[in-house]
Formats: C-alpha cells, sequence, structure tokens
C-alpha cells in the first residue's frame, strides 16, 4: 500500500512489492529485533521506490500519469493533493505517506528513513510548506491572511 | 515575544514537540495561532484525500514470513549436520575397505619397526659371511 501510495501507479506498486517481497526474504537474517520488523520492511520499500524511479528509464512524473479516468473517479481535490505529493522530493513525500496515511510517530519515520527524529521534524515541515505552495496555486487550501 | 517556528508548529500538530509549551503561546499569540490553524488545514486537506482509497492490496505477514523463514533455517542445519555425519561415516568404511583398518593406522609404527629389525637381521648376517671369507 505504501508503494501505491508512493507511486500512484499500480503496475509499479505490484513490480516493487514483489522485490522488497525477495529482498525482505533474502535479509532476513539480518533482522535482529522482530518487533521493528514493520520499520525494516518500510525501510526496505522506501530505498526500492527511490531506485526504482532513478532506473526507469521511461520515468514520467506522477501527476502525468494519471488517465482522465482516474482523475474523474478520484475527484479534483484528491487528484490535486496527489498532484502536488507527486512535485515533493522521494522523502517528504515518503515522511508525509507515513504520518498521515499510515499514522506513523516521528521516531518510526525515522527509523524507517534511517535518519532521526529531527531530520524527520524538518522534512514534515519543509514538506508541509512544499504541498501549501502547490495547493494555493490550484486554490484547494485557502489559509488565512497572517 | 518570540513567535513560534514554523517547524515547532508542525511538530506540535502531529503531537511531537513541548506540547505544554507551544499549546500555552498558541493561546496567547495571534500570529502563531494563525499560522497553527493554517498547518490543521493542510493537514485535514491531506489527510482527507486518500490516495489509495480506491485500491485494495494485500498486506505482507511478517509473522508467518519470519517463522517459514525460522523453519527454513531450522531444515537447513539439520541437513548440514546430516550429510556432514555421512562424509564422516563414508570416509572411515572407505579407509578399511581398502585394507587399512583403522587399528592399522594406529600400529603403523609398530609394523615399521618389525621391519626394520629384520633389515637389521639381514645385514648382521651379510658381514658374518664377509667376515669368514675374508678372514676379518
Amino acid at each position: 500500500m505504501i508503494a501505491y501510495r508512493f507511486t500512484q501507479n499500480y503496475d509499479d506498486a505490484s513490480d516493487i512489492r514483489q522485490e522488497v517481497f525477495v529482498r525482505a526474504w533474502k535479509n532476513i537474517s539480518h533482522l535482529k529485533d522482530e518487533s521493528k520488523a514493520g520499520s525494516w520492511i518500510i525501510s526496505i520499500t522506501y530505498n526500492y521506490c527511490k531506485n526504482f524511479y532513478r532506473n526507469k528509464k521511461d520515468f514520467t512524473p506522477l501527476s502525468e500519469n494519471y488517465s482522465g479516468e482516474t482523475k474523474e473517479i478520484r475527484g479534483n481535490e484528491s487528484s490535486m493533493v496527489a498532484d502536488a505529493l507527486a512535485l515533493l522530493p522521494a522523502n517528504q513525500r515518503m515522511a508525509i505517506i507515513l504520518l498521515e496515511y499510515e499514522n506513523k510517530s516521528y521516531k518510526e519515520i525515522a527509523e524507517s528513513l534511517n535518519t532521526n527524529i529531527s531530520s524527520v521534524k524538518s522534512l514534515i515541515f519543509r514538506a508541509r510548506g512544499n504541498l501549501r505552495n502547490s495547493l494555493d496555486k490550484t486554490k484547494i487550501h485557502k489559509h488565512p491572511e497572517v | 515575544m518570540k513567535h513560534l517556528s514554523r517547524a515547532d508548529i508542525s511538530s506540535y500538530i502531529d503531537g511531537e514537540g513541548k506540547l505544554l509549551y507551544i499549546k500555552q503561546h498558541i493561546q496567547t499569540c495571534e500570529r502563531c495561532s494563525a499560522l497553527y490553524k493554517e498547518m490543521c488545514e493542510i493537514k485535514e486537506t491531506i489527510k482527507s484525500n486518500d490516495l489509495s482509497s480506491d485500491v485494495t492490496c494485500p498486506e505482507l505477514n511478517l509473522s508467518s514470513f519470519t517463522h517459514i523463514k525460522n523453519e527454513e533455517n531450522r531444515i537447513s542445519k539439520t541437513v548440514f549436520a546430516f550429510s556432514l555425519f555421512v562424509f564422516f561415516l563414508f570416509s572411515i568404511l572407505l579407509g578399511t575397505s581398502n585394507g587399512k583398518s583403522i587399528s592399522n593406522i594406529f600400529n603403523r609404527k609398530k609394523v615399521l619397526s618389525r621391519n626394520e629389525f629384520a633389515e637389521m637381521q639381514t645385514f648382521n648376517e651379510a658381514r658374518n659371511v664377509q667376515q669368514y671369507f675374508l678372514g676379518d
């Protein structure tokens, strides 16, 4: 599900899920603490998602992947949020996905992204700033005058 | 009055950071309160537009995954130990079938010293014959 939220492409997400499963299977002996298995799997998924698009030569930005039909099904607002998320750098996008849709804490996000809590705090804050700018352009989000 | 940073407000709405201090500040500061509301709106907009609401996906059952892997490791260790045992047994049997039983291997030194003794006896006899003919 994380892979789908990250890529917004069902076929790519299926490929990623398959590869993540194989990698996890091969490296399960490296997992010392089973309570951190969730973060470990997310970490593998995140690293593979990054490399997947780096290696994919015919990569098209996320917003260009949507067909008109998909946009219609999703609704205008959801599509705009998806577009705004697509414009975020990979680490910010993954941090927001884990926080908002997977309900992970900053500590869990830090473990999954192999970073520390203050970096996560910064990533989330910058991601929200970027999302606000993107959504302002599309007029979804109307923030009050400061 | 010192205002809160956007990063602090952002972490506050996620329930992280110095909660009590930020809460008190937001109640008294108009500027930070407005920022807080703005960020709450962004959070709500993102959260209410779940990207995967139209997709279902089977989740990975990690406990069964680790159980299968552990079982596999246990089986491979057992197979390895068994094959090692068979190899050891086979090497012993092979040594015995070549006419070199284990007792022969350990008694090798004793057999050799007997041979040496026989050689020495032959040498002494030859010397005696030589002495007889040469008259030494």
